[in-house]
This record gives C-alpha cells, sequence and structure tokens, in this order.
C-alpha cells in the first residue's frame, strides 16, 4: 500500500470548481434581475408616455384630476391638469412597485377652423398695402377690399395683392376666449426678489408655485429663473438681458425687454410691454394684456426683435381700442398669431396670423389709417403642427404637446 | 487543506486516482450543465435584434404614419405589426416579436395626423 494524496486534490478542485460555478450562479443572477429592471423601467417608459398620450386625446373629456389606464393594468398614471399661461399644463405620475416617473408638459390645442392670414375689422375702409408689402394666405378684410396705396417713393411693388382667397369680414373681430385664470395651483409660496440676490432658481412644476415679488425694482438684472415661477410686480419692470427667463409668468403693469435680451415667458401685462432691439421671447412665449384706458396701451417689438407664440392686445371699449396698438417694426419678426383690438402697425414680419381692427402707419410726414407698406404676413410659412394661442373657444379642439417640462 | 492532509487514508494510488478523476468528471459535468442552463434561461442576441427593430418600426409608424398590418420575417425572429384604432385620432400599433424562445407583444398608441392641403 502506498500513500497518495489524488483524492485530496480531487475534492480540492472539486471545491474549486463549485466556487466558480456558485460565483457563476450569483453574477448571472444579479445581471439576470438587472435585466428585468431595466426592461420593467422601459416599459414604465412607454406606459407612461402612452397614457400621457391618453390624457392630451381626451383632454376635452377629463375633469381637472384622474387616471388613466392602457391595456396592461399594472401602469396606472394619475394626473391633474392645471392652468399656466395661456396653455394647459398636465402633469403625470406613473407608478410601478417602487418605481416612479413623473412628467409634466404644456399642451395647447389646434382647431381644425379655417386658418386665415388676416382679419381686418369692417370699418367701412380699404386696406391699402404699399411697398414690398406681401400677404400669403386667405384674408378676410372689409367690403372695399384690398387696393394698392399710392405713399411717395413707396408704391406696391408686388404682382397679386393678395396670394390667398380674399373674403369679407364683420364688424368686430371674433370674440376672444376668456384669460382669466393664468396659473390655477392653488399653493404659491412667496418670495422678494432681494432674497434671491442675484441666484438661480428652479422650481418644479410638482411643487407650488413660487410668486417672486419684484415691487420697487424696476431693473432685474443677474438673476435665473426657470419653472413653476411667477415674476410679479405692481410697478414696471425692465428686464436686463443678464437675466435668465425660462417658462416663467410674468406679471407687472409695463415689462421691458433689454436688447439681446433671450428667455421662454408669457407676460401678462397691464399697460406697455416692448422688446428692444434684438430681444428675442422664444417658444412658447406670449404677450397679454387686457386693459382699457384713455392713456396709450403699446405692445412694441423694436427692430430684430422675434417673438415666438403670440401677441393678444384686448379690451372691452371701442374708444380704448383707439389707444390700444401693436407695432412691429422693420426686421421684427412674430411667429404666431397676433390678435389686436385696436390698432396694428406691421412693418415687420408675422408668420401666422393677424386679427386686427385697423391698420396704422406713421411716417415721418404723416399718419395713415389702414395701411401696410414694408409688412409681411405669411400664414404658409406656419408649420402644420404649430401649435399657436388658444385665442376662440372651439369644443372640436385637439390637443397636443408643446413641450415637457 | 491541512485537515485533509491530516486525515490519513489508505489507499491504492490507481483506485484513488479512478475514484478523483470520476469526482472531477462529475463536477465538470454537473458545472457545465448549470453553465448552459444560465445561458439558456438568459435572454438571447435574437431578443435585443428584435426589441431594437420594433423601436425602429415604432418610429417608422409614427413618423410615416403606416397603418397596415404587416409581418416582418428575419433569420433568428419574426415581428407581426398589428394596427387597430384605439380611439379618435389615435391607433393601437401591438407588435409581436418571436424568438426560438420568446414571444412578447408590446403594445402603442400612435396618433394619427391628418395631412393638411398646402395652398
Amino acid at each position: 500500500m502506498l500513500k497518495a494524496s489524488s483524492l485530496l486534490y480531487a475534492i480540492f478542485v472539486c471545491m474549486i470548481v463549485s466556487l466558480l460555478c456558485g460565483s457563476l450562479v450569483i453574477i448571472f443572477n444579479y445581471q439576470y434581475r438587472l435585466k428585468k429592471q431595466y426592461f420593467l423601467e422601459e416599459e414604465l417608459v412607454r406606459a407612461s408616455t402612452t397614457n400621457f398620450m391618453q390624457v392630451i386625446n381626451k383632454r376635452g373629456e377629463l375633469g381637472a384630476e384622474g387616471e388613466v389606464q392602457f391595456n396592461d393594468e399594472r401602469f396606472t398614471t394619475s394626473y391633474a391638469i392645471s392652468k399656466w399661461g395661456f396653455y394647459n399644463l398636465v402633469k403625470t405620475k406613473t407608478v410601478f412597485k417602487k418605481d416612479t416617473l413623473y412628467k409634466a408638459a404644456l399642451i395647447g390645442g389646434t382647431s381644425g377652423k379655417e386658418k386665415i392670414a388676416l382679419y381686418l375689422s369692417d370699418l367701412d375702409k380699404p386696406l391699402n398695402i404699399g411697398g414690398a408689402t406681401k400677404i400669403q394666405g386667405d384674408v378676410k378684410i372689409s367690403k372695399y377690399g384690398v387696393r394698392p396705396g399710392h405713399i411717395t417713393n413707396n408704391n406696391y411693388t408686388g404682382t397679386k395683392l393678395v396670394y390667398g382667397a380674399i373674403g369679407v369680414s364683420g364688424k368686430r373681430l371674433p370674440v376672444l376666449q376668456k384669460f382669466d385664470d393664468i396659473a390655477s395651483n392653488q399653493k404659491i409660496t412667496e418670495i422678494l426678489l432681494e432674497e434671491l440676490d442675484g441666484k438661480s432658481l428652479y422650481n418644479s412644476f410638482y411643487k407650488p408655485t413660487i410668486t417672486v415679488y419684484a415691487d420697487g425694482a424696476y431693473d432685474i438684472n443677474n438673476i435665473s429663473l426657470s419653472g413653476n415661477i411667477i415674476l410679479q410686480s405692481k410697478d414696471s419692470i425692465y428686464i436686463k438681458n443678464t437675466t435668465a427667463l425660462k417658462d416663467v409668468l410674468i406679471k407687472a403693469p409695463s415689462v421691458v425687454f433689454d436688447a439681446n435680451f433671450k428667455g421662454v415667458v408669457q407676460v401678462f401685462a397691464k399697460e406697455n410691454v416692448t422688446l428692444k432691439k434684438g430681444a428675442q421671447l422664444q417658444y412658447p412665449s406670449s404677450i397679454y394684456i387686457d386693459h382699457d384706458s384713455e392713456d396709450k396701451i403699446e405692445i412694441l417689438l423694436e427692430e430684430k426683435s422675434m417673438l415666438a407664440g403670440g401677441i393678444v392686445l384686448t379690451g372691452n371699449s371701442y374708444q380704448s381700442s383707439l389707444n390700444r396698438m401693436v407695432t412691429i417694426d422693420k426686421g421684427a419678426s412674430v411667429m404666431g398669431d397676433v390678435y389686436c383690438y385696436g390698432k396694428t402697425q406691421l412693418k415687420g414680419k408675422v408668420i401666422g396670423s393677424i386679427y386686427t381692427d385697423r391698420f396704422y402707419l406713421k411716417t415721418a410726414s404723416s399718419i395713415y389709417e389702414n395701411y401696410i407698406v414694408g409688412g409681411e404676413i405669411n400664414r404658409l410659412e406656419l408649420p402644420n403642427n404649430f401649435i399657436g394661442l388658444p385665442l376662440f373657444s372651439n369644443e372640436n379642439t385637439n390637443y397636443e404637446l408643446i413641450k415637457e417640462l | 487543506m491541512n485537515l485533509l492532509r491530516n486525515c490519513k487514508l489508505q489507499a491504492s494510488s490507481l483506485i484513488e486516482s479512478v475514484m478523483a478523476i470520476a469526482i472531477i468528471s462529475i463536477c465538470i459535468s454537473m458545472a457545465t450543465l448549470v453553465y448552459v442552463k444560465l445561458l439558456q434561461s438568459d435572454y438571447e442576441i435574437a431578443y435585443y435584434k428584435a426589441k431594437q427593430k420594433i423601436a425602429l418600426l415604432h418610429l417608422e409608424t409614427i413618423e410615416e404614419q403606416l397603418f397596415d398590418d404587416e409581418v416582418y420575417g428575419f433569420e433568428s425572429y419574426s415581428v407581426t405589426k398589428q394596427v387597430k384604432e384605439y380611439s379618435p385620432g389615435i391607433n393601437q400599433v401591438d407588435f409581436e416579436l418571436k424568438t426560438n424562445t420568446k414571444k412578447e407583444t408590446i403594445h402603442f398608441l400612435v396618433k394619427v395626423t391628418t395631412i393638411e392641403e398646402t395652398y
């Protein structure tokens, strides 16, 4: 009999192999669970997107809060719909076990109504156009039609007066829907502008709205506000181009945006709003004034300024409509709708539609009524999927996503 | 190891070696079995390929508004597309993927966009 240790080594090898096998099983198990988790998250995102689409599609039929489900009952999405400026704010929450997916977005309506380039109230005066004016799209104007205007050195240079069909308008502009409730979030946190002291402030749309009071501070500079925030003042405010504003609402009697300012804001003013040279209010921005006054109320877009979204200048009395004016200077542009219950001075470009009572033109030597010289209205250039302001109430409104917040 | 070394066994080296080889063979064959089982229960490459294809087909459906039922056959998997109206303006698009070992249906909702006439 010889002493040998093969068995010993065999057992040792067995132990090593079983350790390897065991670690393989553990690694695989973790990897498998990770993959399962990944696929589940993918499903959660898909369910959230699908249910979000259902909420948007049924917006007209749904209440302010509720729940929706798709085929798979595992994923239930709760939603809340409120107002954020002109648009509807949809907040959804999809939960599955310990995973929760939040989604907030602005939605706006597109109606199947006629899409016109110009609606000019019938005040028994023709529309006169001169210079390089171009109107592309259907128009509704007074029964006196459109004529080439004769202003010194500014005779009409185009081949057709209107590149579209010409219809007859009514005595008044189409009735606007009311925009009383601009932020229907009940809970509001208030802070003073001084407290921010040049800092950045972001507020999620899942939290109570923050109102930043800027009373007594004329210049707004060196701050960054983003999200669920209302910048409010009882006085006029001048927003410097060192300010960064994104998705916020501004409530002040008079607002001036500094030259080359860039931001996304919805402005609700009372007296005046001015975009200085090169200022850009990016989509979805808007300016709204609903006010009657004996003083001049004006929305002014200076040279090379730009606004994407829409402008509404309105009021109740006809008398004060004579003091209301939207001016779009040469080189300035608006993408979206311009609704002005008053005068519109158009020297720049509107990609979209204009609804106005009358046009106005002031030159160095004279003032002309119902004249456009050098302005452009182009309804055809507006993308079909562009979501403008919900100006008119319409039962057949289809809601679309504007942007995720 | 010391414990094993102290446990003295009387053995013939030949029989012992045969036993050792047998034990190691059993052990390795069990390990191979475990490994094969693990590989089989994992998601196969065809499954990932099919998922990628479905993501592509979904985007294509949205972009090009393709609402016809289709069957897409590939070497290692197949995808069947079925379309039905979910609500006015929204279609439900179901993609069923089949691989050698897995079968799964993925549901999507796709908005029907009307192409407007231009002037």
